[in-house]
């Protein structure tokens, strides 16, 4: 198992289209992938549990993944986290 | 904002017949202009419009939540309804939509925009939630339905107080 902290930095934060390109990410991988903000968990591969977080810029979030594919899963996740989701600011 | 302070009888339409997922945005977009002067129906269903077209905002179970910023937009708009008939709606998981919440914001306002759609999806998320407004048969049904299931939303009034 693998667990990483890692910030929103994006300006929108992790608004719907983020969101979206985050759990495409995640369900590409068999890994069990978790986002945590504060007390709330979710199931990183719903878009519904994503969203529920409301993680606004500044948010740090605790990314865990666990499976076969754990290392490079979270690699993938913080590139997209990291290049604010791949959107034009 | 708080959902409950958003959600407004007014603003919640059961059974609407929307045929498509463009007629659904024109009506829509149509009902929004009739009660806030300040916006257009073009106006509103570009944004809505524009926004789908960058991915499609059914999220899932039956669930779309289409929203955008407004230049013009004083305020959050919240508006829920239900079809009488699903629509197709390029959904994430490609079922048909029929429970829908409109959130429309100021262009200014990132994090309560994320923090309100944020509340939707815990309401829209729990499945005995939707089985219910589903099963409403008028708007004030609705109304009262959704805001009785917010009420009952656990943690929602503790992420808000920061909000």
């Amino acid at each position: 198992m693998i667990t990483k902290e890692i910030k929103i930095t994006n300006r929108l934060g992790l608004h719907a289209r983020a969101a979206a390109r985050l759990v495409a990410i995640a369900t590409s991988y068999n890994a069990q992938i978790t986002l945590q903000k504060e007390e709330k968990r979710v199931n990183c591969k719903s878009i519904m549990s994503v969203l529920m977080l409301a993680a606004s810029q500044g948010s740090v979030l605790t990314l865990t993944a666990e499976g076969e594919d754990e290392t490079s899963a979270i690699a993938a996740i913080i590139e997209l986290i990291e290049n604010c989701f791949n959107e034009e600011e | 904002m708080h959902l409950l302070k958003l959600l407004e009888e007014k603003f919640t339409y059961c059974n609407l017949y929307a045929g498509s997922k463009k007629k659904f945005l024109r009506t829509l977009s149509d009902i929004v202009a009739d009660q806030f002067p300040e916006l257009t129906s073009d106006e509103v269903f570009n944004g809505l419009n524009h926004r789908e077209k960058l991915g499609s905002t059914g999220i899932g179970q039956g669930v779309a939540i289409p929203h955008c910023r407004l230049d013009k937009c004083q305020h959050l708009i919240g508006i829920l309804t239900t079809l009488s008939e699903p629509i197709d709606f390029d959904a994430i998981d490609t079922k048909k939509v029929d429970l829908i919440f409109v959130l429309l914001a100021p262009s200014k306002s990132h994090q309560d925009h994320l923090e309100t759609l944020s509340q939707v999806v815990s309401l829209l998320n729990e499945p005995r939630a939707r089985m219910k407004l589903r099963r409403t048969k008028t708007g004030s049904e609705l109304y009262n339905s959704a805001c009785k299931m917010i009420s009952q939303i656990p943690d929602l009034d503790a992420s808000l107080s920061s909000a």
